[in-house]
């Protein structure tokens, strides 16, 4: 089922233009120039029940514009855009209780409350939506538990580290189980144990609720691990979409190929392929369809201790395919 | 209504944590009002009379208003800021009506200033009960309220208005500096609007009704077919301004940006 439906998307943003000093400040004052930016050129796309959609691409691409248009912030310059059947800017009540958003800075529970503990603010989430007590109660428990942050919710908001404040901010967005969820860079700036925490959270919360959940995120590690589906967009287009091993499939020209030699190596044999080479240990940038022609070669002619396949980063796959970087 | 009144009482919570604070606003009241006290003091001495006044009313005059004028609530200054920074997007997105949620929100601040002034202002009445005059009766304590109140709803309205702005403007403290020195005059708490030239026009705007009106009507000096009258009037401005408000809102909405992430 279709909860979120996007069709030729389009948004057109005016910026002001200061040039640099005291002159330009002048300048502007006396004639203010801006120039017009296109940050969304017309983009398609649909999202299902129960699916986690990522939005990847690089800073400027238009993801943030993208989920302010689906969650009713922004109005778009054309284009027509559904969730849940409602249209985002109409800002219906009904259709502002149906979905939940996480903003990458500036989240709500730090601008409530700075000086009070988790709890307060989730009071005022339960009062928003009008969850009944016991609802409420049972819900902070499992997302409290799930999320490991029991120690905290007593602590004023200040006094948390910035992976605990991320799990707080993730609880305020979703108290109220929204059917579709949009996450803006959830993981940014966390540390590997808690942006695993997150992650599993959002698995979880998916799986248990059947939830859409739509989010934007600049890191591989996010969108292998939760992406059902992944959007690419870059300056305002959408470059791919589709599953990520059709990513592998289509765009992967290479493979990781380490040894770990018996001994230390001191000129390294197939220089022009070696990707890294470090006492006894050898990587190899390999073309598919020739790996295992080049794993057999190393194996009878030099003796091998160990040998991994990795695939390409998919990292290194997009920014070869979709931006010409090397 | 239950969310918002959630959030005044979240407010009032937030507001108590800084006692220092509230001490500090209470003091410089009490200092306003003996400016005020001193002056009105002399004005008597070397005039003799107050413009229809007597020193004992011009003293509960500035006593009461005062604190009135404290405790009506005002849109903060942050929150073209909230604009400005996207801030707002966290309230966007959530079945609020962001209007009445930062006016719940004022409140509740404003009732924790309250709670330390009201004390205070009643301490000062009764132990310098001299110096003061008694209310005409009890029902004009209900009127005064009403309109304090209601006068208080279209007064952070316009307030509001100053700050939505920043839909518009990327910075309205010049705006705010100069709305909040003109409400001064017109809401009667620096001199009484009767005193004032050109009474019959600032009688026609609705910011008398926060501190001038309910001072009239502490006095006895309105009779009751006039204060029916001011209500009428009152209701009218507060479908007005808070129309305003709501469309305002609407057309800021459709401009705004949300910067930020």
């Amino acid at each position: 089922m279709k909860t979120v439906e996007v069709t030729d998307l389009r948004k057109i943003f005016r910026r002001p233009l200061k040039a640099e000093g005291f002159r330009g400040l002048l300048k502007f004052y006396l004639n203010p120039s801006y120039d017009v930016v296109e940050a969304l050129k017309g983009i398609s796309f649909n999202a299902y029940k129960g699916e986690i959609l990522t939005i990847l691409g690089p800073n400027g691409a238009g993801k943030t514009t993208t989920l302010k248009i689906l969650t009713g912030i922004l109005h778009p310059t054309d284009g027509s855009v559904r969730v849940l059947g409602y249209n985002p800017r109409k800002r219906e009540k009904d259709f502002l209780s149906r979905i939940g958003f996480l903003s990458s800075q500036r989240r709500f529970a730090e601008y409530m409350g700075w000086d009070l503990p988790p709890v307060d603010v989730f009071r005022l989430v339960k009062a928003i939506y009008n969850i009944d007590e016991k609802t409420y109660k049972d819900r902070v428990k499992n997302f409290v538990d799930l999320l490991e942050v029991e120690e905290t919710l007593e602590v004023p908001i200040r006094k948390l580290s910035l992976g605990q404040r991320a799990k707080i901010e993730i609880i305020t967005a979703v108290l109220h189980h929204p059917e579709v969820l949009f996450l803006d860079e959830p993981t940014l700036g966390l540390d590997v144990v808690a942006a695993d925490i997150l992650r599993n959270f959002i698995v979880d919360y998916v799986r248990n609720t059947g939830s859409t959940v739509i989010f934007t995120s600049h890191y591989m590690k996010d969108v292998e691990s939760l992406s059902d589906r992944l959007i690419i967009i870059d300056r305002g287009r959408i470059v791919f979409e589709g599953e990520i091993d059709e990513i592998y499939r289509k765009f992967s020209k290479f493979r990781k190929v380490k040894f770990i030699m018996e001994e230390e190596v001191k000129n390294p044999p197939f220089e022009e392929l070696l990707e890294y080479h470090e006492g006894n240990e050898l990587s190899y940038r390999v073309s598919i369809g020739k790996t295992r022609e080049f794993i057999t070669g190393m194996i009878s002619k030099y003796p091998v201790r160990d040998v991994t396949i990795k695939e390409q980063d998919l990292e290194d796959i997009i920014k070869t395919v979709f931006r010409g970087e090397t | 209504m239950r969310k918002y009144l959630e959030f005044a009482i979240f407010e009032y919570k937030y507001s108590l944590r800084y006692r220092a604070n509230r001490i500090f606003s209470v003091l410089s009241d009490i200092l306003r009002f003996l400016v005020f006290f001193f002056l009105w003091k002399t004005i008597f001495t070397l005039r003799g009379t107050g413009w229809g006044y007597t020193f004992n009313q011009m003293a509960t005059y500035y006593l009461i208003v005062t604190f009135l004028q404290s405790s009506t609530p005002v849109c903060w200054s942050e929150f073209s800021t909230f604009i400005r920074t996207g801030s707002m997007a966290n309230f966007l997105v959530r079945p609020v009506n962001i209007y009445l949620l930062y006016y719940f929100r004022v409140a509740g601040s404003k009732l924790a200033y309250i709670s330390t002034s009201l004390p205070v202002t009643v301490g000062i009445f009764y132990f310098f009960n001299r110096y003061f005059t008694h209310p005409h009766g009890i029902f004009s304590i209900f009127w005064m309220m009403f309109f304090w109140l209601a006068g208080g709803f279209i007064y952070y309205s316009f307030t509001y208005l100053v700050e939505v702005l920043g839909f518009w403007f990327e910075e309205v403290s010049g705006f705010s500096t100069i709305f909040f020195l003109i409400q001064e005059v017109l809401t009667g708490a620096i001199i009484p609007l009767d005193i004032l030239p050109g009474r019959k026009l600032l009688e026609l705007l609705p910011f008398k009704f926060v501190a001038y009106l309910p001072m009239q009507i502490y006095f006895g000096r309105v009779n009751t077919v006039t204060i029916l009258e001011n209500a009428v009037i009152l209701i009218l401005w507060l479908t007005v301004v808070s129309s305003v408000s709501v469309l305002t809102l609407k057309k800021g909405l459709k401009v705004y940006n949300a910067p930020g992430g």
